[in-house]
């Protein structure tokens, strides 16, 4: 098995920023440490998340696509929310990824996009946060994201 | 071919962090670093580092509590973007073919030295074990992989300043890229630690990961619509996610090569 490691493509397209545009209902942040009651409640609320219905079908979109991307990267400006858009790539990249049809993988695919606006949505003073949050306090944030040998075996014997 | 990459990498980490080389390395890093060593540096006995071609060796005696070598949080993570961006330049991969085809040409022969004149030793004796069609074509291969190497090393005085005073854990973060597509097996090295050295790669592994996905999310946070933080932080899980599942699928390998 090929080994799949693709950290760097994630900063790449974030650094790239591609769209950016106005949007009313998203909440300006300004970058700050986070006050430690700040702090505190969006360690607690992400433990909360994390647990949410939301997160853990948001986690299986991710483990399931995961496993069909195969070598595929996402073009750095693919909005997988948009359909015709994932259609458009998936038509020119099927052959790299291991998804059964065109079809299949855009279901898959906006449908983790579908979940993270709904994450987002059901999380907006959490994630407000984290817009705001030092890197040291983000990492204490998502610390239940973080994967132990334990987890990881645990997973191999589920899948 | 790869265990002579492993050996180099060992010598290089041995110069560097004046540790125990970790066996998961010698299975599972490639490239870049490995032929630092190679051409570049050597674990001497007594522990001094040789930067340059060592006829024209520059000694720096490390031998002050090397132990203590440790990067801050911030710069370990300059370390690893300025690495990873590094990978894709074209001096990179300019320098890995070199080294790619002078190894080609070894053969199965599973040597390694530390200095020109030692390569030019075995060559001398050895060319007919080998595919260079004579010493003068080992000579210009192994003299052009040095220079691209200055060459690369040069342009990021930064990283390999990092690299330089990392600790051990860290080095294991900095050359994470080198794990890409290098697939284990084929030259297992059982050792009563070897499952150790799995797990302590896995650990390594996951812990980088984990950064990553923090420094994505940090870019995420400049943002300036919903939408766009959404598909950000959407692409860092997901990145993630994949990371994951292939340090699962490597983990896996390791033992099973153990």
């Amino acid at each position: 098995m090929k080994f799949l490691l693709v950290f760097f493509f994630t900063l790449t397209f974030l650094s790239a920023k591609a769209q950016s545009y106005s949007d009313e209902t998203f909440p300006t942040t300004i970058k700050a440490v986070l006050t430690p009651e700040e702090f505190k409640v969006a360690k607690d609320k992400y433990v909360v998340m994390a647990k949410s219905d939301t997160y853990i079908a948001f986690e299986e979109s991710l483990r399931e696509n995961s496993a069909k991307l195969g070598d595929a990267n996402y073009p750095d400006d693919l909005k997988t929310n948009d359909r015709d858009e994932v259609e458009k790539w998936l038509k020119e990249s099927i052959q790299d990824t291991k998804f059964s049809s065109i079809e299949e993988g855009v279901e898959m695919i906006t449908k983790s996009s579908k979940l993270m606006s709904k994450l987002y949505s059901e999380n907006i003073e959490l994630y407000t946060f984290m817009r705001r949050a030092s890197r040291e306090q983000l990492k204490a944030i998502i610390a239940p994201e973080h994967k132990t040998l334990d987890n990881l075996m645990e997973d191999s014997l589920k899948h | 071919m790869r265990k002579n990459r492993i050996f180099t990498i060992v010598k290089l980490l041995c110069l560097l962090n004046k540790f125990k080389p970790p066996i998961f390395i010698k299975n599972y890093l490639l490239s870049a670093a490995l032929l630092l060593s190679m051409f570049y540096f050597s674990c001497s006995p007594e522990s001094d580092l040789v930067i340059g071609d060592p006829s024209e060796a520059k000694i720096e005696n490390l031998s002050t509590n090397p132990l203590a070598k440790s990067l801050t949080s911030s710069d370990l993570n300059t370390a690893i973007q300025q690495y990873a961006a590094l990978t894709k330049t074209k001096a990179y991969t300019d320098y890995i073919n070199s080294i790619e085809a002078f190894n080609l040409k070894l053969l199965s022969n599973n040597i390694s030295f530390d200095t020109r004149s030692q390569w030019m030793t075995w060559i001398n004796s050895n060319i007919s074990s080998t595919s260079f069609n004579s010493v003068l074509q080992f000579q210009s291969m192994y003299d052009n992989s040095i220079l691209l190497q200055k060459n690369m090393i040069a342009a990021n005085p930064n990283l390999f300043n990092f690299i330089k005073n990392a600790s051990g854990g860290q080095i294991r973060q900095i050359f994470a890229p080198e794990f890409h597509n290098n697939i284990p097996g084929g030259y297992p090295i059982s050792t009563s630690s070897c499952i150790d050295d799995c797990i302590d790669w896995c650990d390594g592994a996951l812990d980088l990961i984990d950064n990553i996905l923090v420094a994505s999310l940090e870019i995420a946070q400049d943002a300036s619509s919903q939408s766009v933080y959404e598909q950000a932080t959407l692409r860092a899980y997901q990145a993630h996610r994949r990371s994951y599942l292939g340090i699962s699928g490597q983990f896996n390998q390791c033992v099973g090569n153990c």
